[in-house]
């Protein structure tokens, strides 16, 4: 089976924008794609909001280093970006060949059919978000966003400009839910089973009891390696809210299944996006 | 009348006959415990190690190889022992002002103790200092903080955000910063789309955002301030977290060490700059590079450990707590190894140096003890002689470099802070240097009080000779020799009794004696025997000469081949054999040399042709100048002296120095003067004052050997000898050959007090004796010379008389 998954994970697709980049990013993809024995691919999307703003002639852009306005134009946007690209391509080709993985790198315009395209090529999604407003860590909403909308790969959102912290929590909201997080979380994020919780969400009691047989399950699997039960059952949950309260701890990665009824309801998973937990939308 | 005053063979050589010792070899003798003939050196090594008082250092100085430093060992060891032990001595780093080193003075033995306690506390923090890092209780209170801010922060940007908003103006993220821009439906609008809005609606906006921006601007000019704020509280966290963790540990230490003020004090420094680093303590190495990124991890790991050995103590000097006061020797008495020194090490192609590079010198070690030093070398090292002078003036080791001293470089280095010096210094060397250091240091005598004079003979006496004895078999078994029989030890102690050059005396010089012992052990050992016998001895003796007088053979066959011209028979007017010696490193022989006199009429002058053209040296001149006067005053008292003599070494090549040909000299011009041949089958040697004494001179045996050696390559005839100054026949120890030629009267030694009767051996005439009036009897020596001499007097005058007369007819003519 972990073959299959790593077949399936091998393309990742590494989303970087102005709003987006840093060396964590790139650092836990190229982790994450040496451990698939992947493929990195760097796209480094050019915000075409921002690009819009360098044409307009009086928009001043305000430095975070020293907070004085200076003149956005559109030469200015352009070279800032064509730096800011070159940058993040070398180092990526840096990382990369330190792991010795192979990677490409191209630089698109954001919101365009290409960008949608170099999506649908990808096996895994990998994109720095918060959601929130981190002052000097502010990336913005709108790339976020969107891609969250479509969410036609595997996705994985970072936080906060840090690697992943060991935990795993898989969002339960149906069983078929808790076996393809096992999965993810074991072959594509690589977490020994003691590291992963179960948190149901809005589950029947019936289902919940078979959430633990489920838990069981795997730990009986792992007991060869552990001789205790590593696998948890957190309490259930009913709304995003809760879910937060409920992880097991503070940075754990969350796990959510495209298409539950989680995702459903936007008002459970805004929670979570301004939240300092990485995410990992899986199909 | 020759034979007669020839020393007869038995005073040529003092034979040591040990029977009454009752011994038949060495091994029978017990060890000597006791330094031989050096009651004078013990007296003052005694003393000199006893008295604890400033500037009683001590001196010791005789021969190069007396065995000066195994005696004062010897000595030092048992007082050394009995004393207490010094403290240890440790720096530690200096948290205020690292470039000043602090000094901890601890009880001896404990300075490990607390470097092992303290290398131990640095390790046993850093991990708990770790644990409480990674404890779930300080990330939380971590993350409240961290929280606390960024909600400060994001209520800022999201109220703007918010008004933004509402005004349908985006903010949009740069690679620089934030912009505000129009939008519609979260969209940046296009500048056609914008610059077809009515101009006051373009306007309204452009004055929107102008406001926004200042307001954004404001929010950022906030950040750094909510960062700083957020740095303290995150440092005041960690204060908090890492003495909790570490408070406790540092307490057990100072428990144990509550009885030392200053280590306390230490630990209590440590105490506040682990608190203050405690971010260097929160990694391992390991963990450092996963968790740092690849360039800084250098850094890093360089910074804990300058951090973690800043803890750590130097440990200086540290004693065995049973081990009595160190006894310390150095062998090479440079200024660094005497004051210590402080080391560098290479960083990224910079010199660095901490406390810990400190190392200590020979005046630490031997802090509290006694320090033993070369003189000579401590002399010949740049600078150490002063160095050493100054610590032990100011009673303190200050560690400086010669550069330093010199104000040379300008390097950043260390300044520790000074140790007290309390120790005894014994400076050993050469009798030169002492009188040298003495005459010309004004300090010296203010620091080297006591001086040490080893002496290198002491007197044959009864109880003299049964310790030699002993004192050799203990040197035999000391060097693991065999031992030798009782002929054997007669026969070194012969040896040594000419290396002193006189027959009362024995030499207990102890290179020599236990070179003596080695060679003879050789050469025994090479015959398979289990002692050491006489012969041995004896061939040790020859080898050794054998291998050193290759110039000595040289000049006898010049001699032997007639390239040298020297009678060994017949007689001359006013031609003798002189003796002189030549000394080539530690082996010294006697060469034979003719002297010649010459005289004319002239005005009382005896030139010594040697000195005018310079290869006389003073004493000789001297000597010249002695003979010159006894002539005078004896035989023209009452008339001037009116001749002109001429005295040389003949076939003399190189310098002349010294007065033992002195008396030859005045023999050969009383020839010339009396006319009377003197024998060439004798050799004289001694020198003579105003009075006609012959006085005693140095090398006799030597001279005499030389002079044998030719006579015996020509052929003993029983006419040759030599004739010396009575006072040196206490010095003969003459080698076998010529005692066993003056058993069979083949060669004689004739002792002689005065010129007299030097010159009655010397001619076979008798001196003559002044009667009441002044005269001597016609036919004696004294007699001719007095009336040669007034012959020239009269020659003189009427010379003068008719210069004058001649010089009156020329004015009269005039």
């Amino acid at each position: 089976m972990a073959e299959q998954i790593s077949h399936r994970y091998r393309r990742i697709l590494l989303q970087i924008d102005a709003a987006t980049h840093c060396r964590e990013t790139i650092g836990t993809a190229i982790d994450i794609a040496a451990r698939l024995n992947g493929e990195v691919k760097g796209v480094f999307i050019q915000d075409r909001n921002l690009a819009a703003a360098g044409t307009l002639g009086f928009v001043r852009e305000i430095r975070l280093s020293s907070p004085t306005g200076h003149s956005l134009d559109t030469l200015t946007v352009e070279a800032q970006l064509r730096a800011m690209a070159r940058s993040v391509q070398r180092q990526l080709e840096k990382e990369a060949g330190r792991r010795r993985i192979t990677v490409g790198f191209r630089t698109i315009s954001g919101g365009t059919q290409t960008e949608e395209d170099e999506f649908q090529d990808a096996d895994l999604v990998i994109v720095e978000s918060t959601g929130r407003l981190h002052s000097r860590n502010f990336r913005g909403h709108l790339t976020t966003r969107l891609s969250m909308i479509g969410l036609i790969r595997p996705t994985l959102f970072l936080k906060g400009s840090k690697r992943l912290a060991p935990e795993v929590a898989v969002v339960c909201d149906t069983l078929d839910a808790a076996e393809r997080g096992v999965l993810a979380a074991t072959n594509l994020l690589g977490r020994a089973p003691e590291y992963i919780a179960f948190v149901p969400f809005n589950l029947s009691a019936e289902e919940q009891r078979e959430l633990s047989s489920i838990a069981e399950n795997i730990n009986i699997h792992a007991a060869g390696d552990a001789p205790k039960d590593i696998c948890e059952v957190q309490s259930a949950v009913t709304d995003g809210r809760g879910l937060i309260e409920n992880l097991p701890s503070i940075e754990c990665i969350v796990m959510i299944t495209v298409g539950g009824p989680f995702l459903a309801d936007p008002a459970n998973w805004e929670p979570l996006f301004v939240s300092r937990h990485p995410l990992l939308c899986i199909q | 009348m020759v034979e007669g005053k020839a020393l007869p063979a038995s005073k040529l050589c003092r034979k040591y006959d040990l029977t009454a010792l009752g011994f038949k070899e060495t091994s029978e003798l017990e060890d000597l415990h006791e330094p031989l003939g050096q009651d004078r050196a013990i007296q003052a090594i005694r003393f000199g190690i006893g008295i604890r008082h400033q500037g009683f250092n001590l001196f010791a100085f005789g021969p190069p190889g007396s065995g000066k430093t195994e005696i004062i060992h010897r000595y030092l060891q048992p007082e050394a022992s009995s004393l207490q032990v010094p403290e240890d001595w440790c720096y530690v780093n200096n948290f205020t002002a690292p470039d000043h080193p602090k000094v901890l003075r601890l009880p001896a033995g404990k300075g490990r103790e607390l470097a092992r306690q303290m290398e131990n506390l640095t390790e046993e923090v850093r991990v708990v200092i770790s644990a409480a890092y990674e404890s779930e209780d300080y990330q939380t209170r971590l993350d409240v903080i961290t929280e606390q801010f960024k909600l400060q922060q994001e209520e800022a940007f999201e109220e703007l955000q918010k008004k933004a908003t509402a005004k349908n103006i985006a903010i949009v993220r740069t690679p620089m910063g934030l912009a505000l821009a129009p939008s519609k439906d979260g969209k940046v609008i296009d500048p056609e789309v914008f610059s077809k809005l009515p101009a006051t609606e373009q306007e309204r906006i452009k004055k929107e955002i102008s406001e926004l921006e200042g307001e954004l601007q404001a929010a950022v000019r906030m950040l750094p301030e909510l960062e700083r704020k957020q740095r303290q509280e995150i440092k005041k966290l960690n204060r908090e977290v890492t003495s909790f963790a570490v408070d406790h540990l540092i307490d057990e230490t100072r428990e144990r060490w509550k009885d030392c003020d200053e280590v306390v004090t230490f630990l209590d420094e440590v105490q506040n700059y682990v608190i203050e680093h405690s971010d260097v303590f929160r990694l391992s190495r390991d963990e450092a590079v996963d968790a740092i990124p690849a360039k800084m991890v250098a850094d890093f790991v360089r910074q804990q450990d300058r951090v973690i050995s800043n803890c750590q103590v130097n440990v200086l000097v540290s004693h065995d707590e049973n081990g009595g006061a160190p006894v310390v020797y150095e062998d090479n008495p440079t200024v660094e190894n005497l004051l210590g020194r402080i080391e560098h090490r290479s960083e990224f192609g910079s010199l660095v140096t901490d406390f810990r590079l400190i190392k200590p010198g020979a005046l630490h070690r031997a802090n509290g003890g006694y320090l033993i030093l070369d003189a000579r070398r401590l002399l010949l090292q740049p600078y150490a002689w002063e160095t050493l002078k100054r610590e032990l003036r100011s009673c303190e080791i200050r560690i400086e470099s010669l550069t330093q001293m010199m104000s040379l470089g300008n390097i950043a280095s260390l300044q520790p802070e000074t140790i007290p010096l309390d120790v005894k210094v014994i400076l050993i060397g050469d009798p030169l240097l002492y009188y040298m250091l003495s005459q010309n240091d004004p300090d010296f005598h203010n620091l080297f009080k006591v001086p040490v004079d080893f002496d290198d003979r002491l007197e044959v006496t009864d109880d003299a000779v049964g310790l030699y004895a002993r004192y050799i078999a203990t040197e035999a078994r000391k060097h693991k020799l065999l031992p030798l029989t009782r002929d054997a030890v007669e026969s070194v102690m012969e040896r040594m009794t000419r290396l002193t050059g006189d027959s009362e005396r024995l030499y207990n010089h102890a290179r020599s004696l236990s070179d003596l012992l080695s060679e003879a052990d050789h050469w025994a050992a090479s015959r398979g025997v289990s002692k050491i016998d006489a012969k041995d001895v004896k061939q040790a003796i020859k080898a050794h000469i054998h291998r050193s007088d290759r110039m000595r053979e040289r000049t006898q066959e010049q001699f032997q081949r007639g390239t040298m011209m020297l009678d060994t028979s017949g007689a001359k007017v006013g031609q003798i054999n002189g003796l002189s010696v030549l000394q080539l490193g530690d082996f010294a022989f006697g060469r034979p040399s003719r002297i010649t006199a010459r005289i004319h009429l002239g005005r009382g002058r005896v030139i010594d042709i040697e000195r005018e053209v310079e290869l006389g040296g003073p004493l000789h001149s001297k000597g010249v100048l002695i003979l010159s006067n006894f002539i005078a005053a004896r035989y023209s008292e009452d008339n001037p002296l009116s001749l002109n003599a001429s005295l040389v070494f003949e076939q003399s090549y190189g310098g002349v120095d010294g007065d033992s040909a002195s008396s030859a000299e005045l023999y050969a011009l009383l020839s010339a003067l009396a006319d009377i041949p003197i024998k060439q089958s004798l050799a004289v040697t001694g020198s003579v004052n105003q009075f006609g004494e012959v006085q005693a001179i140095g090398g006799v045996n030597e001279k005499i050997e030389g002079f044998f050696d030719l006579c015996n390559f020509r052929g003993l005839t029983g006419e040759q000898g030599v004739m010396i100054p009575e006072s040196n026949v206490k010095n003969l120890m003459l080698k076998d050959e010529v005692i066993e030629a003056a058993k069979k009267g083949k060669f004689h030694i004739y002792p002689v007090r005065s010129i007299d009767e030097g010159i009655e051996i010397l001619t076979g005439v008798a001196a003559g004796q002044q009667d009441e009036s002044g005269s001597y009897l016609p036919e004696t020596v004294n007699g001719r010379v007095k009336a040669r001499l007034e012959a020239f007097a009269d020659a003189a005058r009427k010379y003068n008389r008719s210069g004058s007369d001649a010089t009156k007819a020329e004015a009269g003519d005039g």
